[in-house]
């Protein structure tokens, strides 16, 4: 009876405190609003950004955005959408059609410059584009994944690419996208806000190290099931290859 | 004892915790407490006046004029409301409504019924005519009133006209790129130096044949050529390792530099003014003050008393103010007793002399020629691309045609395009027609492109036209 008074007691202090800091916290976030404050940022949880976005734009789910994934030379790109089972395994340049407001895996492989390798990044695709009718796939968002970035992964880091539609007001000279001007951030800085002042964010890319072992992958590794098309692409393979039925990645990062 | 002490503190602790808070006025019972009711309640039940038993009322089926068939012959038996119907609800029934049926002696004769199904059209399609039919009793419809007052004589934020492939590019204007028009400040020439020419401009400036200088903006052409970038993170576990710093997008600043710079020693130091060493006094006389002093007006005190002017308060005090007004404030009031009193009105009389104005015309003639040009020049400008939609690498060519629209000539033509720095200007391809010998200047934008200025040698005379073509290529 005085254990389940004491835990009664603890539970109260308990309840008391979280109140006392749950309040704290909504004061400090009310003071926090200004123009300049940007709620979001790219180190939250992956999907979470394109999820409040598509819940507060609306987006059409019927409409598929093209993304065109580009490696150093090339390689293969496998795009998988909430399931370990890949939707399409495609040659570099990969151009495949996504839903805004989702989050997709992809499996980097078979790179002339890192031979055994492959890597898993995730795309989560924040906005769309509105091109003339019937021209949506000449003008796919770009994911340029440079040697850089894959050295960097190689070397036990996370790589983040916030990939934003320039102004064209505010435009460069150079293209800052494949002429490299070096745009890196501190780790500290908000990338997603930077990627704001420039112009509008449309896709994260995540690049670490992980990759994935069987059918035991914490929820949305995969994606969170968003609508897919191929478009005009032609899959190399023809056959469907399911992770669970390999023996491994050939060469896992955290092997080397 | 000591045990059942420190139980009862830590059951006291929470209570107490809150207590408060829902006392507080933010989040406490307390507000709900003190708010007045918005509801006065009685202890003693209303008198029901007893209302007669009405029997229920059959299902009303609506019928619409696309619906009705003239040439049907009614149902007396299933109670269908055709027209004329100006329902009254109390308690839910319909009461006093004046229905009628089409089995009315009335409605059997055709030209009735023609009047019976016209008047159901003009209700439900000509609402003005209709108000003239309707019984004073019916319900009226009052139109909702507009949310914004829209004042006819108002003029469009954006006047400029916008080619594009897609009716969306204004609203996404981010994925296109625009060239034409006149953007953000009105561009224009002050004291002959441009003014107000933005990336994207382009304008037509000139000379009226009164000498006013004119400008005519473009229209706009939208070219859907988005283009992306990237900015990038590296996280590891050594997380302060900086891998590339940022170049052109953001400086980081340490925690260190900050708190140097805003040291308070400092500033104390930096408000050492050798100017304070001498100052005028009062009586007119000037002394040095020692450097001691000036030393000691770097406290928080001392600039106090140096920024007190003595002269400054004489001036400002509140005395000299009050005496100033005060006589303007007595005469005020007096004026306002002598205008307010009644016994003392003040009659104010006129005399009005009649006059007559007496005019002799006469029969006059003018001899001359009339000038029938009534229209100011005025250059308008359209701007043209042989591209809707482009990558980065093409080639776009852009046609400038201009038209003198007035009935006058204008003079010191000139035509200027900013190009947006996503235009790189090929440079050869300017070219004026032959019918409008001119020059072509260009020069650096300061934001990575070019602006063309073409200037016509002569006047642009009433109704001509020209055009100016040149190539950029899209970066």
């Amino acid at each position: 009876m005085t254990t389940l008074f004491n835990f009664s007691l603890k539970l109260q202090t308990l309840q008391v405190a979280m109140f006392t800091v749950v309040a704290g916290w909504g004061l400090t976030v009310c003071g926090q609003q200004s123009d300049d404050f940007q709620p979001l940022n790219e180190k939250m949880m992956p999907g979470f950004v394109a999820d409040t976005l598509a819940r507060v734009r609306q987006y059409d789910p019927s409409w598929l955005q093209p993304v065109r994934v580009e490696l150093p030379t090339a390689g293969t790109v496998s795009v998988y959408s909430a399931t370990s089972v890949p939707n399409a395994v495609l040659a570099t340049p990969a151009q495949f059609s996504v839903n805004a407001g989702h989050i997709y895996r992809l499996r980097i492989s078979e790179m002339p410059e890192f031979p055994n390798v492959e890597v898993y990044p995730s795309i989560e695709i924040l906005d769309r584009m509105h091109p003339p009718t019937g021209r949506a796939g000449d003008y796919p968002i770009p994911i340029v994944l440079t040697e850089a970035d894959i050295r960097e992964v190689l070397d036990g880091r996370m790589v983040t690419r916030v990939v934003y539609l320039e102004q064209p007001q505010l435009a460069a000279i150079l293209d800052p996208l494949r002429r490299e001007i070096p745009q890196s951030l501190d780790p500290a800085a908000n990338a997603l806000q930077a990627a704001d002042q420039l112009g509008r964010p449309m896709i994260i890319v995540r690049i670490g190290g992980r990759t994935p072992s069987g059918d035991q992958m914490p929820y949305m590794y995969y994606g969170s099931g968003g609508g897919f098309d191929l478009g005009n692409s032609i899959p190399i393979h023809t056959g469907v290859v399911k992770l669970s039925d390999k023996r491994g990645p050939k060469s896992s990062i955290a092997s080397r | 004892m000591l045990s059942a002490t420190s139980k009862s503190a830590r059951l006291l602790i929470p209570g107490f915790a809150g207590l408060a808070l829902m006392l507080n006025s933010g989040c406490g019972v307390l507000p709900h407490l003190q708010r007045e009711p918005d509801h006065v309640f009685s202890s003693s039940l209303p008198e029901i006046p007893e209302t007669p038993v009405r029997p229920a009322s059959t299902p009303v089926e609506a019928h619409y004029p696309d619906t009705l068939n003239p040439n049907a012959t009614p149902n007396p038996a299933d109670g269908t409301v055709r027209m004329d119907v100006k329902p009254t609800l109390i308690d839910g029934h319909i009461a006093k409504a004046t229905v009628s049926t089409l089995d009315s002696p009335v409605a059997d004769q055709p030209d009735a019924r023609k009047q019976v199904f016209s008047q159901i059209q003009l209700v439900s399609f000509q609402a003005e005519e209709a108000d003239t039919l309707v019984q004073p009793d019916s319900p009226t419809f009052t139109p909702a009133e507009p949310r914004r007052e829209i004042d006819p004589r108002e003029e469009p934020c954006n006047r400029m006209e916008t080619l594009a492939a897609s009716p969306f590019a204004d609203i996404y204007s981010d994925e296109y790129i625009f060239d034409g028009g006149d953007r953000n400040a009105p561009a224009g020439y002050v004291a002959g130096q441009r003014s107000g020419f933005d990336s994207e401009d382009t304008v037509a400036k000139y000379t009226d044949h009164v000498g006013d200088a004119r400008t005519s903006p473009s229209n706009r052409v939208a070219v859907y050529a988005p283009r992306f970038g990237s900015v990038r993170t590296v996280i590891g576990l050594q997380a302060d390792i900086k891998v590339d710093k940022a170049a052109g997008a953001k400086d980081s600043q340490g925690i260190g530099n900050i708190k140097t710079g805003n040291a308070a020693q400092e500033n104390v130091h930096d408000t050492m003014l050798s100017g304070l060493e001498s100052r005028n006094r009062v009586d007119g006389m000037e002394s040095a003050t020692p450097a001691m002093q000036s030393r000691r007006t770097d406290s928080v005190e001392q600039n106090r008393k140096v920024d007190e002017g003595h002269e400054g308060r004489q001036y400002s005090s509140h005395g000299s103010m009050d005496r100033h007004q005060g006589f303007v404030l007595q005469q005020q009031i007096q004026n306002a007793r002598s205008w307010t009193r009644d016994q003392y009105p003040v009659l104010t009389a006129s005399t009005t002399n009649a006059n007559q104005i007496k005019a002799t015309f006469k029969v006059q003639q003018t001899v001359g020629l009339e000038d029938e040009r009534k229209t100011k020049g005025n250059i308008h400008v359209v701007k043209l691309a042989d591209h809707e939609m482009a990558q980065a690498g093409d080639t776009i060519k852009f046609t400038i045609r201009f038209e003198n629209t007035g009935d006058f000539d204008v003079y010191d033509v000139s035509i200027v395009d900013n190009l947006t720095p996503r235009l790189e200007y090929l440079p050869g391809t300017a070219v004026i027609d032959g019918q409008h010998p001119g020059e072509v200047l260009v020069e650096d934008n300061g934001e990575g492109s070019s602006i063309l200025t073409f200037d016509l040698d002569q006047p642009l005379k009433s109704h001509d036209r020209g055009e100016i073509t040149f190539e950029t290529r899209v970066r």
